[in-house]
């Protein structure tokens, strides 16, 4: 099922230089949807836009099935959200922000500690957020738009400015988010690496388009179909002729196939091996997913 | 609907206002004009003197609120409007405040109700501060003359009740600039020009001073009138309702965070 979707989502300030063109995201139940693309590229007007937060010039957002407006209540109770910097009361302390978030979601006061707890900041309870690292704020966030137990919950860049430890633990609590309790995550973030390792799906947004969207999986597809193998031989015709198939081509004074997987490599060394061909070299090259991403955005 | 969020919007409103220097303003604030006309008095008692044949208790309330009225109630007001509204905008809260399972309005109507309690906190604290003061003189000097009189409460509660219907006009002009603008000193420079001129429209009596919000406070401590409201008092609840509305249509349809 699909938890959040927008069709033709569009914005503007300024008409002749559009920040968001028509993106259709599908973001399905139960995934860690990663919304990824270099600074600058929409994601946060996007996630705005989602949250009525920015108000469209066209397109429709659909969350849990139904639009924004007179179900905003309805569905802010099952949605949270972690906004680029984060929104904290820095005149007060945690205890004290969870508490206002607490009465705006109508939650018991024993949430407040579960939430603590989750994030790791019982010990800086009654500290003022003001005095919070970066770290601490990110996860005061976090905890803000958790209290409320969401089945949705949209993240903008939420391991910007941690540490590597931060990081790591940032990603380590939305995975185990998402397989404990099921909560659906849609995390923007400039990072392919950090997407890849926690992300199950995935879109790429440059300059206001969506240029990919699919699963990890098809990602990694994709990419695949991009790398090449490259072949070193005692006799380039003989072996261009038993891998015609493949249509080998010469560049560099070595044969290129496309690469499709180890097995193939694996049958294809085989093959030049069993003709009595002598290889020198079997070399997997190509975009990987870094590459890829670039060649995406570029 | 809407009502039944109001209470709890008040309340997020209140713990959102811990520790910040509008409450310290309200209380600190109270002891302005009792503490002037209290050095006033011990620096120069003959002043006070002339209460003992009239009402010592009634000059000397009556000379706290033209203190009260001619300096801070106007700057108040709209320093509570701007300090209260510019938690959002300092903290970044626009955007969390408004992705909440909480109605716009709520939001708007919470911290309205919060800003006017205040006020009205101010003034009760205020006019309490003016009876200790003057408790204090009594205590301090017979020659005053307030143990031979009472003070009339009446008129204490209609000061109270026509000054804050006064400033609401106000109130509803920097509310919602406070939503418009986070810089906090442009709010209080307006203020500032509204109020020198308010003075030199008053006295040059121009015609229109009815429908200047800035001069209202200092309009109704003037204005004799035997209706319990006069035609600024009602310009000022006028301008109060209208501008909230359009305030709110204003930042319900506006691109927040």
């Amino acid at each position: 099922m699909v938890i959040l979707q927008t069709q033709q989502l569009e914005f503007y300030f300024r008409k002749d230089q559009p920040i968001v063109r028509s993106i259709d995201l599908q973001v399905p139940q139960g995934s860690i949807f990663g919304f990824l693309g270099p600074n600058g590229a929409g994601k946060t007007t996007s996630i705005r836009l989602i949250l009525g937060l920015l108000q469209a010039k066209s397109g429709t957002v659909e969350i849990f099935g139904q639009e924004l407006g007179s179900n905003r209540s309805a569905l802010f109770q099952k949605i949270g959200s972690l906004i680029e910097s984060p929104s904290l009361y820095l005149h007060l302390t945690g205890k004290q922000n969870l508490e206002i978030a607490r009465h705006y979601t109508q939650k018991p006061a024993s949430r407040i500690n579960e939430v603590l707890a989750m994030v790791g900041l019982e010990h800086a309870a009654t500290k003022k957020a003001g005095a919070y690292s970066l770290g601490m704020k990110q996860r005061l966030g976090l905890a803000m738009a958790l209290l409320h137990q969401p089945e949705l919950v949209i993240l903008d860049e939420p391991t910007n400015g941690l540490d590597p430890g931060g990081i790591i633990e940032m990603r380590e609590l939305i995975k185990q988010l998402n397989r404990d309790l099921g909560i659906t995550f849609f995390v923007s973030s400039h990072l392919l690496a950090e997407v890849e390792r926690m992300c199950t799906h995935v879109g790429i947004i440059h300059q206001g388009n969506l240029l990919f969207q699919g699963s990890i999986q098809e990602l990694q597809r994709a990419q695949a179909q991009q790398r090449m193998i490259y072949i070193d031989t005692n006799n380039h015709e003989q072996a261009q002729s038993i891998l015609s198939e493949l249509k080998p081509q010469l560049v560099a004074g070595k044969l290129t196939v496309p690469f499709e997987s180890k097995a193939q490599v694996a049958a294809l060394n085989h093959s030049l091996v069993t003709a009595g061909i002598d290889v020198y070299e079997l070399n997997i090259q190509g975009a990987d997913l870094e590459e890829m991403f670039l060649n995406i955005i570029r | 609907m809407l009502l039944s969020y109001i209470p709890a919007s008040f309340r997020i409103e209140i713990l959102k206002t811990r520790n910040t220097s509008a409450l310290w303003l309200t209380f600190i604030g109270s002891l302005f004009a009792p503490a002037i006309l209290f050095i006033g008095y011990l620096s120069k008692p003959e002043i006070g003197y002339a209460g003992a044949k009239i009402n010592a208790w009634d000059l000397f309330i009556g000379r706290c609120w033209q203190a009260e009225i001619a300096v801070f109630i106007p700057f108040y007001a709209v320093l509570m409007n701007s300090l209260i509204v510019n938690i959002e905008h300092r903290s970044n809260t626009w955007k969390y405040v408004f992705t909440q399972p909480f109605p716009k309005s709520s939001v708007w109507v919470g911290k309205i109700l919060l800003i006017q309690s205040l006020i009205l906190l101010h003034f009760l604290v205020f006019n309490s501060l003016t009876l200790v003061a003057g408790g204090i003189l009594a205590l301090i000097d017979s020659n005053y003359g307030f143990a031979n009189h009472i003070p009339s409460f009446d008129i204490i509660l209609k000061f109270i009740v026509k000054t804050f219907i006064a400033t609401l006009g106000v109130s509803g002009i920097h509310y919602w600039l406070a939503t418009r603008i986070k810089n906090i000193i442009v709010p209080i420079g307006i203020a500032l020009m509204g109020i020198v001129l308010s003075s030199v429209l008053i006295m040059q009596q121009w015609k229109y001073v009815d429908w200047f919000p800035y001069a209202f406070p200092l309009l109704s401590s003037m204005r004799k009138s035997n209706d319990f409201l006069v035609l600024h008092e009602w310009v000022s609840l006028g301008y109060f309702i209208v501008l909230n509305v359009l305030g709110y249509l204003d930042i319900s349809r506006r691109n927040m965070g």
